[in-house]
């Protein structure tokens, strides 16, 4: 039997390779960051060349090896296929695929049902739910080919729960969630692994000032454990679910929220001084 | 700009675990990973049968074979006071742990009909009302510091399967705690639940040989769970980089809970 260690290591052999998208910052450069150091050869995407680039410098200098980086449009099946094939070519094998390029602060944002033109419910729909669909959809054959390889979404709590606005968002999040389930039960016994992180409030860098700083405490007030999640901790349970850590874990959905989603049916708790006979 | 304090996620250097319930072999399996991973750990067994007291006693030795400090103790968590003393002589010998696991796990199958009052309470005093008193007991002593409470449960509680009334409902009862424990107790305590499928020593699973087994092949990755897939996330569950997450339920199932 493995050791622990041995469990969440990607340095191999063979040394596991893998795919982040929306790589150059926030959720995504956090997760590349964990699978860099656990030791996989990792290769960032993202749209923006400059912020990109500046990403690849930055981890290559961390981990002390060379992070690949690969301008990737995942709105497009085309461009998501041609970031599979570079990838492949350069690293020989596909391990893991994290499908974390996302839009939450779209045009539609913040705007009710009514509202969304056509453009802006599409917009969600394909960074979102298209992106993780093509990706996916490309490195399976691979994957299947190998008989192994991990599949991590990046979904959301807006995907699970309703709030009045964003319902091309939240629609797009559920959707990651339920493809997450469909393919794992599609691939599982091609020793292939589908797993998804659903993030609550979460800050994408620390705080540049006081002001956002401040921002950052109010807006983790409602949260149980009262403050905002920070993007790094995602590093973690992201290794976990891309590792052998999790061999028996597929089709699942991995909250890492403050406690937000296992509440939510009252804001004040259950008010002991209101109900006669309880207190004391 | 501020920079995070960042926590490596399946480092336990400094920290103290006590493991409740050593029934089935993942009791030792986490037991092991978490001294692996640098912590102390102390082990207790969740009833008095002799196997499982002896599995505390051994886990515990090899906890001490890999350089960690450990104490064993043999309890009966259908007795809450032995839960509170005991665990008052660990803190006193050991030290206050900083994370619980509690482990126990009594299974019973049996039709409703045939299920008798006694046997229902017993299977929920040990897998339920075990679990909400090792909770209490851990937190009064606490007093004011952080803690972690993890619960090994079963995907039984929160899916149907026949002839287990009193398990599946004391196992959704672990969820309930998990659920309303995690918003008691934040932010100064997380509380999650890791929920274990078809593993290789659940009873009634039938052969291991995927030809003659249709529940085998019903789990998506056509196999059951061995001990050492469970660990390793109650060792990331146990450390500083899963502050953020709590009341959760993760199951741990070769993809069965996602079937239609």
């Amino acid at each position: 039997m493995n050791s622990l260690k041995e469990q969440v290591s990607l340095s191999g052999p063979p040394r596991r390779t893998a795919i982040v998208t929306g790589g150059s910052h926030g959720l995504g450069l956090e997760i590349a960051r964990a699978l860099a150091l656990a030791g996989a050869e990792v290769c960032i995407a993202a749209r923006g060349e400059h912020r990109l680039q500046q990403a690849q410098q930055n981890l290559s200098s961390e981990v002390g090896r060379e992070i690949l980086a690969i301008q990737a449009d995942v709105t497009k099946s085309s461009s998501c296929e041609s970031l599979i094939t570079q990838t492949l070519s350069s690293f020989g094998r596909l391990d893991i695929l994290v499908n974390n390029a996302g839009i939450g602060d779209g045009p539609g944002r913040g705007k009710s049902v009514w509202e969304l033109s056509d453009d802006e419910w599409r917009d969600a729909i394909a960074v979102n739910l298209d992106g993780t669909f093509y990706c996916t959809r490309s490195v399976i054959p691979i994957m299947q080919q190998q008989q192994t390889g991990v599949i991590l979404n990046i979904a959301s709590g807006m995907g699970m729960r309703a709030t009045p606005q964003s319902p091309g968002y939240a629609a797009s999040k559920a959707g990651v969630i339920n493809l997450t389930q469909t393919v794992s039960a599609a691939v599982a016994r091609d020793y292939i692994r589908v797993n998804c992180i659903t993030p609550g409030l979460v800050a994408q860098q620390p705080a540049a000032n006081t002001e956002e700083s401040q921002q950052q405490i109010e807006r983790g007030q409602f949260i149980p454990m009262g403050r905002l999640g920070e993007a790094w901790e995602l590093g973690p349970l992201a290794l976990f679910l891309c590792s052998d850590a999790s061999s028996y874990v597929t089709g699942a959905n991995f909250c890492i929220d403050g406690g937000g989603l296992a509440g939510g049916v009252a804001p004040t708790g259950y008010q002991l001084d209101m109900i006669e006979g309880i207190n004391g | 700009m501020a920079e995070w304090q960042r926590s490596p996620g399946f480092d336990l250097s400094n920290k103290k675990v006590l493991v409740v319930g050593f029934s089935n072999p993942s009791g030792e399996s986490i037991a092991i990973a978490l001294a692996e991973a640098g912590a102390d750990v102390a082990t207790a067994s969740a009833t008095m049968n002799g196997d499982e007291v002896m599995a505390a006693k051994r886990a515990s030795k090899k906890i001490r074979e890999l350089g960690r400090k450990t104490i064993s103790q043999g309890w009966d968590v259908t007795l809450p006071v032995n839960i509170q003393v005991g665990l008052k002589q660990i803190i006193k010998e050991f030290g206050c742990p900083d994370v619980v696991v509690y482990n126990a796990d009594l299974t019973l199958a049996k039709p409703l009909v045939k299920t008798s009052d006694s046997e229902f309470s017993r299977i929920h005093q040990v897998n339920l009302h075990g679990a909400f008193a090792t909770a209490r007991s851990y937190v009064r002593d606490l007093k004011d510091s952080k803690g972690k409470i993890i619960f090994v449960s079963s995907i039984f509680g929160s899916r149907g399967i026949s002839n287990t009334a009193a398990y599946a409902s004391a196992k959704a009862g672990v969820t309930g705690l998990t659920l309303a424990l995690s918003q008691e107790l934040s932010p100064q305590i997380t509380v999650n639940c890791i929920a274990s499928g078809w593993m290789s020593w659940t009873s009634g699973r039938g052969s291991d040989v995927l030809e003659e087994n249709r529940l085998l092949r019903f789990i998506p990755a056509r196999r059951f769970g061995e001990p050492s897939e469970i660990r390793a996330l109650v060792v990331l569950l146990a450390s500083e980089a899963s502050n953020y997450i709590t009341g959760q339920v993760f199951n741990i199932d070769g993809g069965v809970t996602t079937h239609l």
